[in-house]
């Protein structure tokens, strides 16, 4: 755990020692407010429960990106520069390695989020929404990120160049993201599968609602569990490989 | 400290090492030596747990690679061949991570970053960014790396490859100072630099050890001796019966040049210089010039790295 909180601490700092945090960050909060006046806030009048919905909506998919654009480099980096020797040959587990490099990655999206927090506090100013509502839509905006990320990460172990785990991490975000779409035209059971595993249809919607619904937390939280296990695995595996 | 015992290592159906077997003691300094492509790597890089042997095991310290991993690790510090560096982090934070991160106590990491930067040549380098340094001073942060966390076991993989001939001398001799607190385990192939920091040499090959020991001891091994030039006033044939006659000599060789000189060369021990000279004097010939060339590790190295079937024909 100390060691994991190490590489938590070193890698989010590094964010901040090249222009990659920085841009993404700036990034961030540009599409984030152009995003929010031509789409949340649109040209027609609307509830302000409802621009807060459409708000969380386009920044569930932005959430996403950002976490694999986080995620893409943590190994794939260490790879190209041949710097992950000094993790392997450290006393410190694969598992160690794989979740403080997440957690990094976890708190620089909530670090994006936190800055962006400004547009929904303006519809809580100039509307009438509850303070739960922004809460629960963010929670389910860091999970639904942080599941990208840990996507990102598994595509970061399995590739050799940043490039290619921002490509393959893209891929499999939007396989799991158009789940949904391939459950309209498939049959029972398999059309349940698929509605189930889908990453943003079924479970983002209570979120987005304001509702913390705990068959959903289950399923990002699991989600998460799954892919960094997955993550851990592959990276232990590369004893025997290499 | 160190027990390798029948390491064998496949890549697919290529086999890198073959029965591996040797030993390093505590305080050594040993040169792993051969060919590129001779397993110097991955005997390192399974001896720091990084890489599983496909047969037979290592022991570091007592623990085994296979079964202690987290045991091994915490033995050893590693320099792989390209010294891993973060390029936009200081000298002194990359060394503080890596302690803290190999388990040395918050409070004692300050004062050993200090002392193994002053150690290793680095002192006024710790606020540095990696990126700016040069290769010779990467290497140095590579084995600062590798010695911060104060590991019994230091292994090197080609410490001084790239680096300049000045680099090279002040690598060699903070290799050497290691020996006072660390086993090393070194690879390389610039075998000049091999008998003048290791106390001993392992010399590979197609993944077997083919000998080891000091560099006498293998030039033993050969059982070829030195190769002896002289410089001889007399007959050619005078020469020849003076110097043959002498017990120990083989190989020789001897051309006329003009003036009645003859150039001798032959292979003997050491010793056997003083017998020639007394011959040459006692058959009434001068000797103006006696130089002992002997085997340079390179010869022996080639030598060796040659299959025994080669070296009998």
């Amino acid at each position: 755990m100390k060691a994991a909180w190490l590489i938590a601490q070193r890698e989010f700092v590094r964010y901040f020692y090249g222009w990659s945090g920085y841009v993404i960050l700036a990034a961030h909060l540009l599409l984030s407010g152009l995003l929010f006046n031509g789409y949340a806030l649109g040209n027609q009048p609307k509830f302000s429960q409802q621009v807060l919905e459409d708000y969380l909506y386009f920044a569930s998919g932005m959430a996403m990106i950002t976490g694999v654009l986080l995620a893409m480099r943590l190994i794939a980096e260490e790879r190209q520069g041949n710097t992950l020797v000094l993790l392997r040959s450290a006393p410190v587990s694969e598992r160690a390695v794989i979740w403080g490099k997440f957690l990094s990655a976890v708190g620089f999206l909530a670090l994006t989020l936190l800055v962006s927090l400004y547009l929904p506090a303006m519809i809580f100013v100039n509307g009438k929404v509850s303070l739960l509502h922004i809460f629960a839509g963010h929670v389910g905006l860091l999970l639904l990120g942080a599941t990208a990320a840990a996507v990102g990460l598994l595509a970061s172990v399995w590739s050799r160049t940043q490039l290619m785990a921002g490509v393959l991490g893209g891929a499999m975000v939007t396989l799991l993201l158009i789940a949904w779409m391939l459950a309209q035209i498939s049959e029972a059971p398999l059309r349940t599968l698929l509605n189930q595993l889908a990453l943003h249809n079924l479970h983002f919607r209570s979120f987005r609602g304001g509702v913390l619904h705990l068959r959903d937390l289950a399923y990002y939280l699991g989600a998460i569990v799954l892919f960094l296990e997955a993550a851990t695995q592959s990276l232990a595996a590369w004893r025997w490989r290499e | 400290m160190i027990d390798v015992s029948g390491l064998t290592k496949y890549y697919g159906a290529r086999r890198a090492l073959h029965g591996l077997t040797f030993h390093v003691a505590q305080g050594e300094i040993v040169g792993l030596v051969g060919k590129n492509g001779a397993g110097k790597s991955s005997v390192l890089n399974i001896l720091c747990a990084q890489l599983l042997p496909s047969a037979g095991d290592a022991r570091v310290n007592g623990f085994s690679v296979t079964a202690d991993t987290f045991k091994v690790r915490q033995q050893i510090g590693f320099l792989p061949e390209i010294a891993p560096i973060y390029e936009d982090t200081t000298v002194a934070g990359f060394l503080t991570y890596l302690a803290r991160l190999r388990g040395k106590p918050a409070q004692a990491v300050a004062q050993r970053v200090t002392e193994v930067m002053g150690r290793t040549g680095l002192s006024g380098y710790g606020r540095r960014r990696m990126g700016t340094l040069s290769r010779g001073y990467r290497q140095r942060v590579g084995i600062a790396q590798a010695i911060v966390h104060d590991p019994p076991v230091v292994l090197l993989d080609e410490p001084m490859a790239g680096l300049d001939p000045y680099q090279i001398i002040q690598m060699r001799d903070l290799i050497g100072s290691l020996k006072t607190s660390h086993t090393v385990l070194f690879s390389t192939h610039i075998l000049s630099e091999v008998t003048r920091v290791c106390d001993r040499v392992i010399l590979i090959d197609s993944g077997r050890v083919r000998a080891e020991g000091a560099e006498e001891a293998l030039r033993a091994s050969l059982g070829r001796g030195q190769r002896l030039r002289l410089l001889v006033r007399g007959a050619q044939q005078a020469v020849a019966q003076a110097v043959g006659g002498v017990a120990g000599v083989s190989d020789l060789r001897c051309v006329a040049e003009e003036s009645g000189l003859v150039r001798v060369e032959l292979n003997a021990e050491p010793e056997t210089r003083e017998a020639l000279s007394r011959a040459i004097a006692q058959g009434g010939l001068g000797l103006l010039e006696l130089r002992a060339e002997g085997h340079g590790l390179e010869e022996l190295f080639v030598q060796l790295s040659e299959p025994k079937e080669a070296q009998a024909s």
